[in-house]
């Protein structure tokens, strides 16, 4: 019996053996595999939970503002904005009004560059009478212009906080870009930092509600 | 039967809301734009927001009526509002419901692209009851060879607001019960953070009563179960009290407690104060370029450790002479540096005599728990004593170099020089004693040999001995006796 080993010379007569079409089968079959891998990772938000959500209803949440941690001047404030419309638009809950929030952090005298204490945590939740709260930071936030399309990008960490005691119970971290959303030719992309926001908190609170997040006013 | 009366009068509500779409009232604040900074403002986008609410149908609060309100309730932002100003909109303009909007982008360059959000507030209950928001791009807008494509952002503004404003309710919905706790902190602290047990602690709260209140309320602070009577300042509206710190250590959630003479009672928590009543554990550790049990010739590293790592308030560090006498001081506020480098001089930069001194380090920890430590270190600057030796054993000359000194020694070089400048023996090592063996010199040898030696001791003080005949050592050459002996301090180790 001929024995035979993986050789250089070995591999070689084994690739001069298959025709080019196997060849040509064998890259797309390697680069749909590379495609789908990517979009898994570039795609769903990751769910970590830390604790276990409240058996209550969830009625009063308070969105505390995000830090930015970008170059893209007020990205925080940005995606804040929109994910707190996102939030009030899912009409599952009632959200503290953003001012009411910023005069107990000028109280706290908190940053706006900084994320709260635990301590502060429980303070701003005993005068928002908030049940729970939700913090994060924009992590990667830029838009490029690419052959006249503007092709923007996003990553942000959230975490959902629970006041009394406090702890943080879900955290989550999402990572899109605008192009992932194309369909045929131009249609479907997000050619906007806000668009793409809006994408992102959306995709987070529907893994959120999937994964039990408790609806106030279902 | 309660809950049946609910939903009927929920229902009522909607159906009312709907009919009276048309009487509602809408105040259309600027709206933020995010392009111009964080206080950026377009009065253009606003004005445009509020011709289009107006064409719904709904009844939009004049801009000045607006810009008055804002100046006459010192709203100095946009964007966002506080409830108690949203409950005043809804008192000084009778305004049913208020549009905040924000700009988030408005790119020109390249591409026009803008986003916007919107959001409307029921000023009854001051609750977000619809928001929405939308970027658009010229792209989004592309025609069949670009006829009427939207190509500035200015033209894009009206496909953006006809898009945010897609699902605008129909009706205000069911208002929400007012809140059970609407008592407004203005202000609070604490006298301290961090106590130690028994000691005094302050704390002062000024409030804003709920709008319903006709009795004035008794104040208290709460601290776990113990109730501290709290009397108004009449110079600044603080209510203020004091009492003892717990002798427990631990953390001690305030808050304060408001009690009406009904007997109704409102708590807001205020912050959290904790009990320490343990110093600071401190080390140091003393490390030199050479270290033998602290003793330096010159440089003294001195690197201090809190055995349990705690925020320190302030330290001190001093070094005493042993007559107790502090030679050199050094404060500072927050933690202790990693490390200090005492080179050896006072405070006047004088170089310190040899002796042992003593390296105190002070520290307070945030509680102003005291922690003391010390140690010892001893500054040396003695010369190594090197005793040289020489004796003819047959045809060698032995040389034999003993080191009496304290301190250890780094190394040792010995070099043997005939008279006309030929090296004849070089050698070394880091221990002594020590014997260099050399021949002894035949008869074209000439008539004396020089040798030199060089110890440094491991603080860095260093001898060097120059023998001018070594015959003469040796006991061969009476008549040229002639040795001379050169000890240096070196400075530069």
């Amino acid at each position: 019996m001929e024995r035979r080993f993986l050789t250089p010379r070995y591999m070689t007569d084994i690739v001069k053996q298959l025709s080019k079409k196997w060849l040509k089968r064998l890259i797309i079959s390697a680069l749909l595999i590379l495609a789908v891998t990517s979009c898994a990772m570039n795609g769903s938000p990751r769910l970590i939970k830390l604790g276990v959500m409240p058996k209550e209803k969830v009625c009063r949440l308070a969105v505390l503002p995000f830090v930015n941690e970008t170059d893209f001047e007020l990205g925080g404030l940005i995606f804040y904005r929109i994910f707190m419309s996102e939030l009030v638009s899912s009409g599952k809950y009632v959200v503290s009004q953003e001012g009411d929030i910023r005069k107990i952090y000028g109280q706290l005298k908190i940053s706006h560059k900084e994320a709260p204490t635990f301590e502060q945590v429980r303070i701003l939740a005993d005068r928002l009478n908030a049940q729970l709260l939700i913090t994060g930071k924009v992590v990667d936030m830029a838009e490029t212009v690419i052959e006249q399309e503007s092709r923007p990008s996003l990553s942000v960490d959230l975490q959902i906080i629970q006041a009394d005691p406090a702890r943080i119970l879900w955290t989550t971290h999402h990572r899109s870009e605008g192009e992932r959303y194309r369909k045929v030719m131009h249609y479907g992309m997000e050619n906007t930092i806000t668009g793409l926001a809006k994408r992102v908190s959306s995709e987070i609170m529907e893994l959120w509600f999937s994964e039990g997040f408790n609806r106030c006013m279902d | 039967m309660q809950t049946i009366k609910v939903i009927i009068l929920a229902a009522l509500i909607s159906l009312a809301d709907l009919a009276s779409t048309g009487a509602t009232t809408v105040a259309v604040f600027p709206v933020e734009d995010l392009s111009y900074g964080r206080n950026g403002v377009n009065l253009e986008l606003t004005g445009f927001l509020s011709g289009i609410l107006a064409d719904k149908g709904l009844d939009v609060v004049s801009e000045p009526d607006v810009i008055s309100f804002m100046a006459q309730s010192r709203v100095r932002w946009v964007g966002y509002m506080y409830t108690s100003h949203i409950f005043k909109a809804r008192d000084y303009m009778g305004a049913d419901l208020i549009l905040l909007g924000t700009l988030c982008q408005r790119k020109e360059k390249s591409i026009p692209r803008l986003g916007l959000t919107l959001s409307l507030v029921r000023t009854e209950d001051g609750v977000t009851i619809w928001s929405n928001s939308k970027g658009v791009s010229q792209a989004n807008t592309r025609r069949i060879l670009g006829i009427g494509e939207p190509d500035s952002v200015d033209k894009l503004i009206p496909y953006l607001v006809k898009e945010v404003l897609t699902g605008w309710p129909e009706r205000l919905g069911q208002t929400l019960p007012p809140e059970e706790s609407d008592l407004e902190l203005d202000s609070w602290s604490l006298t301290k953070k961090y106590t130690q047990p028994g000691e005094k602690i302050g704390a002062m709260v000024r409030f804003s009563l709920p709008k319903d209140s006709e009795e004035t309320p008794r104040v208290f602070f709460k601290e776990g179960n113990r109730l501290h009577l709290a009397l108004e300042s009449p110079e600044n509206g603080f209510y203020e009290a004091t009492w003892l710190s717990s002798y427990r250590e631990g953390v001690y959630p305030v808050s304060v407690l408001l009690r009406w003479p009904s007997g109704d009672e409102k708590t807001s928590f205020l912050e959290e104060y904790y009990v320490d009543g343990r110093p600071p554990e401190m080390r140091l550790n003393i490390k030199g370029l050479a270290n033998r049990e602290n003793v330096m010739r010159d440089k003294v590293l001195i690197m201090p450790s809190l055995k349990q790592r705690e925020q320190i308030a302030r330290w001190k560090i001093s070094i005493e002479n042993q007559e107790g006498k502090t030679i050199m001081t050094g404060d500072g506020k927050g933690n202790i540096p990693e490390k200090f480098l005492w080179k050896g001089r006072t405070s006047s930069g004088r170089f310190v005599d040899e002796g042992t001194f003593s390296i105190i380090l002070k520290a307070w920890d945030l509680a102003d728990n005291e922690s003391i430590t010390s140690e010892e270190v001893t500054i040396s600057r003695t010369l190594p004593i090197v005793e040289l030796t020489a004796e003819k054993q047959g045809q060698n000359i032995l040389v034999n170099i003993q080191h009496t000194g304290e301190i250890p020694i780094s190394f040792w070089q010995i070099e043997v020089w005939s008279n006309d400048n030929e090296l004849l023996k070089q050698t070394g090592g880091d221990t002594l004693p020590a014997n260099v063996n050399m021949p002894f010199p035949d008869n074209n040898v000439p008539d004396n040999i020089e040798c030199t030696i060089v110890v440094r001791d491991i603080l860095g003080n260093q001898t060097k001995q120059e023998v001018k005949n070594l015959f003469q050592l040796v006991g061969l050459d009476q008549a040229t006796e002639e040795k001379s002996v050169e000890e240096e301090w070196n400075a530069d180790f």
